[in-house]
């Protein structure tokens, strides 16, 4: 549908099974595939050569350049889905006869400038095309003949009518004779080709014929019975949704135009049910149409199934009669699409790009549940939950996403959304150097900072485009920054890498009250609280950098006393990294880290068990000092992966390189356990780390650390003992004095403004009570050393929660270092979602 | 999945299908597997009824019922049945199990509606909460306990807590001195103190020293959670775990017996 010509509204495609015979005489099949309505595959012949010089890159009107190769992008095109995994698909259901499974396809396109041409891919043992396709009366001549040769043990029985009208043709010599049996009437390519595309069939943009020559069969592809005429209901819908009952009985609710995530859009939401419409799926455990589908640009990519997704709202028995569909405005569209496998049946939830697909997914979530107890499904949620709306749990979700994440990276500013590029690549900075004074932070005049030293990283590499700049700056007791370095296309990508490391020695650098004369030196003539900082800028962006605090001429605070050295434990599920729940079989990925605040280099004996499991027993370990008023560094100290296993199910395939894991009970909340003793036996720290084992954490349906609701309290806001649940109360004054919001423009509006508040501070208190046993665990979910941002708000917020860290010297210094801090996690906040 | 479980109103006996997911739906639409378990909990009652009248002691050709006993031969029945891992148990936690065994030994009630009032008397006497509150987790601890009592021969389990289920809950309670390996080592300790120690501390008088004064020790050295909570009991080896366990007791107990 691309492909689309000017002028024509409906591109038509028709599938033709066609019977022949081979040289041997033996029948065979073929299949064509011809579309019309589309501009052919336009453009020059570009040989192979050629395209390496363009690095791989087509323009959108080199369509037949697209079609002969393999592995190029688009300019102006989303990368997923234009590397030929389309044609592979054509190629694979051709099955040459021989010993050796070999395939081959032709292809024929008549062009609006009267061009024919003929072309033709042959695959296995070695991938070859015709170095020049035939064109014009030679092309026509060959698509005619009985037979085309391909070498002298091979020719393809064609004799085809040439085209007639504007359009390309995909020829299947020797089509596999398993598929063909599905083509009939009624077949499951039919099915196939309904689920697919039914809804560019109803808009009218798609028209698909299969036609069976020989058996005379004709079949055009409709929209299935159930959505024939709802989308056509007269009047938009609004986005409460409006109830339609069906003729058979059922009843059906549309919603259009939601909002969602950041800056989304759903243009249309469809659910539906009915007793009359019975199960009709064709691969029983792969949800078709029992669910929602997920429809990008008028293609199903997707469903949320009845069963599997929804089981919680909808009955079993009401299962068969659900269905759904969801389809978006075009932005939303092409943002799905970066998510989108190069398959076209499925989305990737993890990491930066997935997350308009977990927020689409919560979404509908929201909409099914809702869906189910209109219809009476579900039993109506408690009382205390009813009174938060939607908007205010959503603030607060969105609230805690920008400032935790599941990769335990900070999510880039989305204001940029268009740059899809930059979304996959995650960045990784280190900056290390040498005080004078190997305790302490502090640089008088005239000393230097040795042995500066920069590592970069990103991955993966392969999608690093063009290179990126390393800079160097200074950052004064003011906050101003200073360039002092800039080494522009320092990093670029290696072929065959994994990841792009890049290491850069960058020498000593003096600090200098007076004017600097040479090179590496440091202007700084006012005594304070600096920073130097090392920024990667990639393709004008600044996407991560890494700081180290310098007390110039200042003697910097000294490490606390109490609870010096501290642990944290990170767990994550690595078989399904969207969900906080580990199912049977799945991989955890864990890790201690700890850190050592104090000045002096320590040994440790570390212990950590998981329930049962003793991962480590007094296992002695070495703890870098962190010199006075610099900032600790968080140390790994073991790492393990483990595929947890249900006692009651029987042993799934092992994951190569886990140690098996048998959970004490077949569901629940097991805990990670750590303890840090010093040389002398005596504990030093512990963190501990709950795991929910086939269980969801009830409080927090989104992987969020804790739920908000109203509750009757005298406070503000409460975060209770167990850190799941944060409280506040619907009469408090100022809650009730601000407006209830309605349309919402910006992050920080009426109530909503109230809620993020008190989120931000149940996210510290989060973060920070568990400290006092020295358990960095949420801690550091919260903290990133290397904040990415292009701006100095990551950083202040980084400055923020050290200083909270430290020990104060009173409680209103704590009080107004956590005002401070707060106010920084509301601008960040506003800057992120608005 | 979800359980069959029978409740009386007014005189009349029903039956509603439960299921702990997360949103409560209409469990109806597990029926058939809920009565298939609720047909094999017959077995498991009746091999504990049968467990039960052979290890009562009788006085006067009276059965004298007792509660670590009758919880014991709960656990066990449930355990060897391997009721847990029916169809209708399939993520669902074991409380939701507690509800339909209780509830169905209390109504006496067979697969097509027999009755049998003798699967009564495997319930101990004071706890019958649940009646009251059915669906409230915790008046089922007695089930939890018997089930957690499981790995234990009678013999062993009743000689560490004295035959007496209030000792066995002042353990459990305190959720770091559950395991099997430190209830070895208990043993093991036990049997090599005086017979009036074991005496006292099998009994749990007001005023005196008795065997609370094991759990409250043995908490301390092991505790549940925060500094220290790392290694617990089944996490050091046998003989180590011995040498620990006499350490601590032997002083709690010089500390209230000298």
């Amino acid at each position: 549908m691309d492909a689309v010509r000017e002028g024509h509204k409906t591109v038509s495609v028709e599938y033709c099974l066609l019977r022949r015979r081979t040289d041997a005489g033996e029948p065979c099949f073929m299949l064509t595939v011809i579309d019309k309505g589309t501009t052919g595959l336009r453009g020059p012949i570009v040989s192979d050569n050629e395209l390496a010089a363009r690095q791989f890159k087509l323009t959108p009107e080199e369509n037949w350049a697209a079609f002969e190769a393999q592995g190029y992008t688009k300019e102006n095109e989303d990368a997923l889905g234009s590397r030929g995994q389309g044609k592979a698909a054509f190629l694979y259901h051709s099955n040459v006869p021989g010993k050796v499974r070999r395939m081959l396809m032709l292809y024929d396109t008549l062009l609006e400038d009267g061009k024919y041409r003929l072309g033709m891919r042959f695959a296995r043992p070695v991938d070859q095309r015709l170095t020049r396709p035939l064109e014009d009366k030679e092309a026509i001549a060959a698509v005619q003949d009985d037979t085309f040769p391909i070498d002298h043990d091979l020719a393809v029985p064609l004799g085809l009518s040439p085209l007639r009208e504007i359009g390309t043709r995909v020829i299947i010599p020797f089509f596999d004779e398993e598929i063909v049996a599905a083509i009939g009437p009624g077949g499951e390519f039919e099915r196939w080709l309904q689920r697919c595309w039914w809804r560019a069939i109803q808009a009218g943009r798609l028209r698909i014929r299969v036609v069976d020559e020989e058996q005379g069969n004709a079949t055009e592809i409709e929209a299935p019975g159930w959505w024939r005429d709802l989308p056509r209901q007269k009047d938009k819908p609004s986005t409460d949704g409006r109830w339609i009952k069906m003729p058979d009985g059922g009843r059906a609710c549309i919603w259009g135009d939601i909002p969602f995530g950041d800056g989304h859009q759903i243009r249309r939401l469809v659910l539906l049910h009915s007793d009359a419409l019975e199960e009709d799926e064709i691969v029983r455990d792969h949800p078709e149409y029992a669910g929602v589908q997920i429809m990008r640009g008028s293609q199903w990519i997707e469903t949320r199934g009845a069963r599997q997704d929804f089981g919680d709202y909808i009955p079993r028995d009401r299962r068969p009669g659900f269905r759904g569909y969801v389809e978006f405005d075009k932005q939303t569209d092409s943002l799905l699409r970066v998510a989108e496998n190069s398959q076209h049946d499925g989305f990737d939830a993890r990491g930066r790009k997935g997350e308009i697909v977990r927020e689409l997914r919560a979404e509908l979530d929201a909409f099914a549940r809702e869906f189910s107890a209109e219809m009476g499904w579900e039993m109506a949620t408690p009382i205390a939950t009813q009174q938060l709306s939607q908007r205010e749990r959503t603030t607060h979700t969105q609230l805690l996403e920008t400032f935790l994440n599941p990769n335990g990276r900070k999510p880039k500013s989305s204001s940029k959304a268009d740059d899809a590029e930059r979304n996959r690549l995650l960045w990784n900075c280190r900056l290390d150097l040498e005080y004078p004074d190997p305790n302490s932070a502090r640089v008088d005049w005239g000393q230097s900072l040795c042995n500066v030293y920069v590592e970069v990283g990103v991955e993966p590499s392969e999608e690093l485009a063009g290179s990126a700049d390393l800079i160097l700056e200074w950052v004064d007791d003011s906050g101003k920054s200073h360039e002092m370095f800039r080494r522009e296309n320092a990093i670029n990508k290696q072929w065959g890498e994994d990841r792009v490391k890049e290491q850069f020695e960058l020498g000593d650098w003096q600090i200098l009250r007076g004017k600097a004369s040479r090179e590496r030196q440091i202007e700084c003539p006012v005594p304070g609280e600096c920073r130097l900082r090392a920024v990667v800028a990639h393709r004008g962006e600044r996407v991560k950098s890494a700081s180290r605090t310098i007390y110039v001429q200042t003697e910097p605070p000294p490490p606390p006393q109490k609870n010096p050295v501290t642990l944290s434990i990170s767990a994550a599920n690595i078989s399904a990294n969207d969900k906080n729940r580990i199912d049977h079989g799945e991989e955890l990925q864990l890790q201690i880290n700890a850190r050592n605040r104090g000045t002096q280099p320590g040994s440790f004996q570390l212990t950590a068990t998981f329930e049962d499991d003793v991962l480590a027993r007094d296992e002695p370990i070495e703890l870098e000092g962190t010199p006075a008023g610099d900032s600790p560094r968080r140390q790994a100290i073991l790492t393990e992966r483990l595929q947890l296993l249900d006692p009651r199910q029987s042993a799934p395939l092992r994951i190569y390189g886990t140690q098996p894991i048998s959970m004490p009970d077949s569901s629940g909340r097991f805990t990670i356990s750590a303890d840090l003793h010093d040389e002398n036996g005596d504990h030093v720290a512990h963190a501990s780390r709950p795991v929910f084992f086939q269980r969801d954490p009830g409080n927090a349906r989104n992987n969020l650390p804790f739920e908000i609701e109203q509750q009757d309290q005298k406070a503000m806001w409460l975060m209770n003992r167990e850190l799941d649940r944060l409280t506040y109360p619907a009469n408090y004054p100022l809650y009730t004095e601000m407006k209830e919001i309605l349309r919402q423009r910006r992050a920080l509006q009426g109530q909503l403004a109230f809620v993020a508040e008190i989120s931000a501070n149940g996210l510290l208190e989060w973060a920070l009570r568990p400290k006092e046993t020295g358990n960095d665990s949420n801690y550091d979910q919260l903290y990133d050393e290397n904040s990415s941002a292009d701006d100095n708000l990551w950083d202040d917020f980084n400055r923020g929660l050290e200083r909270l860290s430290k020990e104060v010297e009173s409680p209103t210094d704590f009080a107004r270092a956590w005002r401070e801090t707060v106010a920084i996690m509301l601008d960040i906040f506003a800057q992120e979602n608005n | 999945m979800a359980v069959l479980v029978w409740s009386e109103r007014d005189g009349a006996l029903g039956n509603s299908i439960r299921s702990g997911r997360r949103v409560a739906l209409s469990a109806e639409e597990f029926r058939p597997e809920a009565e298939s378990l609720d047909q094999q909990l017959d077995a498991l009652l009746d091999m504990a009824w049968q467990a039960l009248t052979i290890i009562t002691e009788h006085v006067n050709g009276k059965a004298r019922f007792n509660a670590f006993e009758q919880v014991w031969v709960l656990g066990r029945a449930i355990y060897v049945s391997d009721i847990l891992r029916h169809e209708a148990m399939q993520g669902e936690a074991r409380t939701l199990l507690w509800q339909a065994l209780m509830a169905k030994a209390w109504f006496g009630i067979r697969q097509y509606l027999e009755r049998e009032p003798r699967w009564r008397e495997l319930i101990p006497r004071n706890r019958k909460t649940w009646l009251e509150r059915p669906a409230e987790n915790r008046h089922y601890d007695f089930l939890e306990i018997g089930y957690w009592l499981r790995e234990q021969q009678l013999q062993d389990a009743g000689e560490v807590f004295g035959w007496s289920f209030t000792n066995a809950r002042e353990v459990y309670v305190r959720a770091s001195l559950r395991s099997n390996e430190l209830r070895r080592a208990l043993l093991h300790w036990l049997r090599r103190q005086r017979p009036e120690i074991r005496e006292a501390l099998s009994k749990s008088a007001r005023g005196k020293p008795g065997f609370e004064l094991i759990p409250k020790a043995l908490q301390k050295r092991f505790p549940a959670k925060g500094p220290g909570s790392a290694l617990l009991p089944q996490h050091y080896p046998e003989d180590e775990l011995r040498s620990i366990v006499c350490d601590v007791l032997d002083s709690a107990r010089d500390a209230h017996f000298s």
